[in-house]
């Protein structure tokens, strides 16, 4: 882990820009996240690292810890958390509005539409082939997560006992049926006890 | 007006106390929808469930919206939908503001340090449990969605290699899945 402060956000712009921006991400991120819970994770960070630079793959990391670990979206919640450190409370409610409304409304709107289309070839057929992208993108998230959280080999038994640490975690979490708080709690003790 | 507030509350609640992301909200808010208050039949969440699935954005705040139209109009669907979202976010908001300016304390370090592993190893099995979702766990299941799995590769790739962005990925995998579903 690095010791350097946290670097603030890259502002490419004024306020009034970076609050188009926001819309502009979360409008898409919240548009094209099928698939629910996790499938938000890829087209964010697509947005936020890749495409806008306001966050390194670090930080990154760390705003998805929080908001694995707390309750509540993670969806939703990122989305407050991210425009908030961009353009404060008015970012906040910008981003998390511009990711849920449209959806939202959908949702309202279209519900009558269900009956109808419920057994639709096409719709069933749409999303069984998304499926396979989410699946391959949130994988390479998760690569992307294995530097700056298990560090290299460079680091010596901390990076073994860290890669240790994802082995073990995985097959608690298919085995245990524990929830993830709590694997997240036990972790944090077992890390402010051994990797200090 | 006083369905108004109980629909904030009931969300705040399921929001609240859904650890581990929208998936796991869904079984406390059909309990506060469905048992508790009876806003919906249980039918009737499970096709809201089903019909929300094949919306993009998280599922909890699309059943909100659903939930508290369904019941008080447009005030509802507002109400429940701050219920589901605004309190946590503030709450990440805070736990964030408190976290960074403590990023360099040793203590804090360390934990970080043992809770990033886990993290990673959280998302590697969402990736697992999609896999068996949608391969199933034989052989033969697998060759027999070859197609999905091309999907899936292909994209990985086109990603990986030529930094395609998600979105047309998405796209692209849904019209492959439409053409075969025709075909």
């Amino acid at each position: 882990m690095s010791s350097t402060p946290p670097s603030p956000p890259a502002r490419h712009a004024g306020k009034a820009t970076l609050c188009w921006q926001l819309t502009a991400s979360f409008f898409r991120i919240g548009l094209f996240a099928f698939g629910g819970g996790a499938s938000v994770i890829p087209v964010l960070r697509d947005e936020v690292v890749t495409r806008h630079a306001w966050f390194d793959e670090e930080e990154f990391l760390d705003i998805y810890t929080l908001g694995s670990t707390l309750p509540g979206p993670i969806g939703s919640n990122l989305a407050g958390y991210i425009g908030f450190r961009l353009a404060g409370a008015a970012g906040a409610i910008i981003a998390l509005a511009a990711s849920v409304l449209p959806t939202a409304a959908a949702m309202i709107f279209l519900a009558a539409l269900y009956s109808a289309y419920r057994d639709n070839v096409l719709v069933a057929g749409f999303l069984e082939g998304v499926r396979p992208v989410v699946i391959a993108l949130l994988a390479l998230v998760a690569v992307s997560f294995i530097r700056p959280s298990l560090g290299t080999r460079k680091d010596g038994w901390h990076f073994g006992v860290k890669l240790a640490l994802v082995a073990v975690m995985f097959c608690l979490t298919m085995f245990s049926g524990l929830n993830a708080a709590v694997l997240i709690g036990i972790s944090g003790a077992f890390g402010l006890a051994v990797l200090r | 007006m006083t369905d108004v507030l109980d629909l904030f509350v009931s969300f705040l609640r399921a929001s609240i106390l859904g650890f581990g992301g929208g998936p796991s909200m869904v079984l406390l808010i059909q309990s506060e929808v469905v048992d508790l208050h009876g806003w919906l039949s249980n039918a009737e969440f499970l096709d809201a469930f089903a019909f929300g699935n094949a919306l993009p954005s998280p599922i909890a705040t699309k059943l909100a919206a659903f939930t508290g139209y369904h019941v008080a109009g447009w005030p509802g669907a507002f109400a429940a939908l701050l219920g589901v979202a605004g309190p946590t976010a503030a709450l990440v908001i805070l736990a964030a503001g408190l976290f960074m300016s403590r990023r360099n304390n040793p203590v804090l370090k360390a934990i970080i340090a043992g809770v990033r592993p886990v993290v990673v190893a959280l998302l590697l099995y969402v990736v697992w449990d999609f896999l068996v979702e949608v391969f199933g766990t034989e052989l033969s299941s697998w060759l027999a969605n070859w197609y999905l799995l091309a999907i899936a590769v292909a994209s990985g790739w086109l990603m990986q290699r030529y930094r395609v962005h998600p979105v047309p990925l998405i796209i692209g995998g849904g019209l492959v899945g439409m053409l075969v579903a025709v075909a």
